[in-house]
């Protein structure tokens, strides 16, 4: 079942949206659950999905373009240490497909989004974990 | 100092006598200790009792002679929340479904919080946390051991 709610305008969402990125990629112990959940980071996707919509209905498309631009990990690389360690984490690593590892990498990374060039960067990443 | 050593026959599974309360302990190599009955902890839940979910691996480190040491992680924090959830449930809920912490519902340490013990409400309904390392007395435990629930 979805939830729906309403922000009384968008700095409130961006404001919230902010904090949870600060929080997840924080390095605390209490982001630690948070960072490798599945459910943290759809509602991430979510949060910054509707962002981008929000510019774009408001005819903005550059500052749309901006928060799309901004969450690509490989333009933003302030948390790959942190990735990378967490990566191998998951009880099924060292059995997973490259796939299935691209995925549980998505899941911590998000909202930081995989282009073409992040999916390179992550068989970089993946490549350092398995020969470190 | 318990001597829960299991005389002949092979038996796994015995009684003891913990004041007024009979409390079930399993004792074999690998096989974590088990205290109180699962059965019985509906019965007795009021607001002062809490279960602190765990996995195998956390369970034999928190158990001992004395009961429960359930140490503080490194935000200086125990959690506990008053509900009974069943180990996939607990997954899902409580640690929001990361693959990481697979297994952390598979065990539960019900008790009673010991004196001295405050715990403040966390970040969500039913959940509480203590500052610190809680140790349990046994006589405090209501049940420990795999989680029972389906």
């Amino acid at each position: 079942m979805t939830v729906n709610m309403q922000f009384e305008d968008i700095q409130e969402l961006e404001a919230a949206f902010r904090a949870n990125v600060l929080f997840k990629f924080g390095g605390s112990e209490d982001a630690d659950v948070f960072l490798g959940s599945p459910v943290m980071s759809q509602a991430l996707n979510r949060m910054l999905d509707a962002i981008q919509a929000y510019w774009l209905e408001s005819g903005n498309s550059r500052r749309a373009e901006g928060w799309r631009d901004l969450y690509v990990l490989s333009k933003d690389k302030r948390h790959v240490d942190l990735i990378t360690s967490y990566a191998p984490r998951h009880p099924k690593w060292a059995s997973m497909t490259r796939r299935e590892q691209l995925d549980w990498l998505q899941v911590i990374a998000s909202p930081y989004r995989v282009d073409e060039a992040g999916a390179a960067f992550f068989e970089q990443i993946l490549a350092k974990l398995t020969d470190p | 100092m318990w001597d829960l050593t299991v005389p002949g026959n092979n038996d796994h599974d015995f009684y003891v006598a913990v004041a007024a309360t009979a409390v079930l302990v399993h004792n074999t190599d690998g096989c974590p200790t088990v205290v109180g009955d699962p059965s019985a902890i509906a019965d007795n839940l009021d607001e002062n009792t809490y279960f602190h979910y765990t996995n195998e691996e956390g369970y034999k480190a928190a158990m001992n002679e004395q009961g429960a040491t359930l140490r503080a992680n490194a935000s200086g924090k125990v959690f506990a929340i008053q509900e009974l959830q069943s180990p996939a449930e607990a997954e899902q809920n409580l640690f929001i479904g990361n693959p990481a912490y697979t297994g952390k519902g598979d065990y539960i340490i019900g008790f009673r919080a010991p004196e001295g013990a405050d715990f403040l409400p966390g970040e969500q309904p039913n959940e509480f946390i203590s500052r610190g390392t809680v140790r349990v007395p046994i006589s405090n435990i209501l049940y420990a051991g795999p989680n029972p629930f389906p």
